[in-house]
């Protein structure tokens, strides 16, 4: 295993994982010294029933929801970061509670920034560091399992005016507490469950490898693909078992604290670039790309992946090329499996992508941030070839 | 970053990598002007670039530090010091920038290792970072590009009449910062 020469390490937040973890919010809020909490979700949250679990976590509490912003898009933006700020301020609430995935969660992200810093342009605070003040209280209650935001440093968050993507990382927008209560995850569709939990599984996997990984991200890293590999498919087949859906929670979650440290690659790039230029959902876009990317960088990392291949139920074989590919194997596997169970698309055609976007997807993904931490160097002709693969 | 400011009382190791990274730096920012004004692969990937763009690169808290600024088809060096700046790369100490500008140390692993950040957006961090690898390509040995970059750029054809330039005015402007 790789012990790098260097590495730094970060994460603060409190985690509560279990059944009727949701019911410790207010307590949470306390501990926090809040007492008017701004829940932020989406009209999706608030169709499936959840905000109302949110509110009952509240009877007998002497903390108080201050108002409800459910109207996250599916992108963040700043104008919405700005909308939940101003309600921030008009309703009188100290803490922010996300309620959702990871638009509504990066939108409180955004938000607590511009109230914390008393503005509304977040174009300055694009990059690594930007902000040094402490941020208001701030709470995650995740519903989906795959994003991990509960426990990263980073936003994404497009700017309407210049109509751009804003990466903003900082170890200060991490939020105080994740809630892991599996009745917050219980209504996802299979394949949203199935999409997501190829996100997380994308996270583990890219952070094993990339170039930033450290023994902490490593470990973490195992642990999330293991609780993957045993329950992903389980939860695409039985959402209402609240034990797996638990399980996936906490692989997202650890996936998240993983690839927040040692970050991701090629398959990342990819996917956030169809993401940008066809909005394919990011979850699905990882899968697809996940074993194309693991593949391409056999070259640089065989050993690292064939660490992997145990875990993907490859018996070792002593040779690591040969190891690595069958992680690469099982990926495409697990792809079919929940293919046929809920059609998860497995190729970027399935999914609407037209060949004539490839080439602009391709100029897209050389400029994401995370090409640079993957192991192989990647071009547009790199990344073209990857999409034409994948199509 | 300004160099006047601060910190007393430095030893000579760290005035002498100081030294160091400014003259790396020089060299850096003149070689960025000069191939930028002759070399096509490098003017292709800076028309991307709007006008008026600058990058800075320097060392945290008081520099050195140095920035270009796209104008035309090409970048201008503006010089070393603080410069008002799109997008500024950031090394958190001088022992880091050493290691990147003595080519100890590759770009991308130095990021992966937090020794260096980034203010501004990430899309043109990207785009600088392949520019910079385009002009590192005409300053660094060729053992020390594959030490640190993950595809290491030889020089071919017509690249060697870039390089001629290149040392015939880095040459010049190297010997006169050593003179200060």
């Amino acid at each position: 295993m790789l012990v790098p020469s260097y590495y730094e390490f970060f994460c603060p937040v409190k985690i509560l994982s279990g059944h009727q973890a949701l019911k410790n919010l207010p307590y949470e809020m306390d501990q926090l010294g809040a007492k008017r909490a701004l829940i932020v979700t989406d009209p999706g949250v608030v169709a499936a029933g959840l905000i109302q679990q949110v509110q009952a976590a509240f009877e007998g509490s002497d903390r108080e929801i201050g108002a409800i912003f459910d109207q996250t898009p599916p992108d963040s933006s700043d104008k919405v970061a700005r909308q939940v700020a101003e309600l921030f301020k008009s309703k009188g609430c100290d803490c922010l509670v996300a309620v959702g995935g990871g638009s509504s969660i990066d939108t409180a992200k955004g938000a607590n920034l511009m109230l914390t810093e008393g503005t509304d342009d977040l174009l300055k605070f694009q990059g690594a560091e930007r902000t040094k003040k402490t941020m208001k209280p701030f709470i995650v209650v995740p519903t989906t399992a795959g994003t991990g935001s509960e426990v990263t440093m980073a936003a994404v968050i497009t700017n309407t005016e210049k109509n751009i993507k804003m990466s903003i990382t900082s170890y200060k927008i991490l939020p105080n507490v994740a809630i892991l209560d599996p009745k917050m995850t219980l209504t996802m569709p299979p394949k949203i469950t199935a999409a997501t939990g190829m996100d997380a599984l994308t996270h583990a996997v890219e952070a094993y490898y990339c170039l930033q990984k450290n023994p902490v991200s490593d470990s973490l890293s195992i642990t999330a693909i293991k609780l993957v590999l045993e329950n992903l498919v389980k939860a695409v087949q039985n959402g209402k078992d609240e034990h797996v859906r638990l399980a996936m929670a906490n692989a997202a979650l650890l996936a998240g604290i993983s690839f927040s440290n040692s970050l991701v690659g090629v398959v990342h790039s990819l996917a956030h670039a169809t993401g940008g230029v066809c909005h394919v959902p990011h979850g699905v876009a990882n899968a697809i790309f996940l074993p194309w990317g693991v593949e391409y960088n056999i070259g640089k990392r065989a050993e690292m992946i064939a660490e992997l291949a145990p875990l993907f139920g490859a018996a070792p074989s002593g040779n690591a090329q040969k190891d690595a590919s069958a992680v690469v194997s099982a990926i495409r596997d697990l792809n079919a499996k929940l293919k046929s169970l809920c059609g998860l698309p497995n190729t970027l055609r399935e999914t609407g992508v037209t060949e004539d976007k490839l080439e602009a997807i391709a100029k897209t993904a050389v400029n994401d941030g995370t090409v640079a931490m993957n192991p192989e160097d990647v071009t547009v002709p790199d990344a073209l070839g990857l999409l034409k693969k994948a199509f | 970053m300004d160099e006047s400011s601060g910190i007393k009382n430095l030893s000579l190791g760290f005035r002498a990598k100081r030294s160091v990274v400014r003259t790396s730096l020089l060299a850096l920012g003149t070689a960025f002007e000069i191939v930028s004004k002759s070399c096509p692969e490098l003017q292709a990937e800076l028309s991307g670039w709007e006008e008026g763009r600058t990058v800075s690169m320097g060392v945290l808290p008081d520099g050195p530090a140095m920035a270009v600024r796209k104008e035309s088809n090409h970048v201008n060096y503006l010089g070393q010091g603080e410069h008002a700046a799109t997008l500024k790369f950031l090394f958190k100490n001088m022992d880091s920038a050493f290691l990147v500008l003595t080519g100890q140390l590759g770009s991308d692993q130095s990021f992966a290792e937090h020794r260096a950040i980034v203010h501004g957006s990430l899309d043109q961090a990207m785009q600088a970072n392949r520019a910079l690898a385009m002009v590192q390509k005409f300053l660094m040995p060729g053992l020390i590009l594959k030490k640190t970059m993950k595809r290491p750029p030889k020089l071919r054809g017509q690249d060697w009449a870039v390089y001629a330039k290149l040392m015939l005015t880095l040459t010049p402007a190297l010997l006169i910062n050593w003179s200060k």
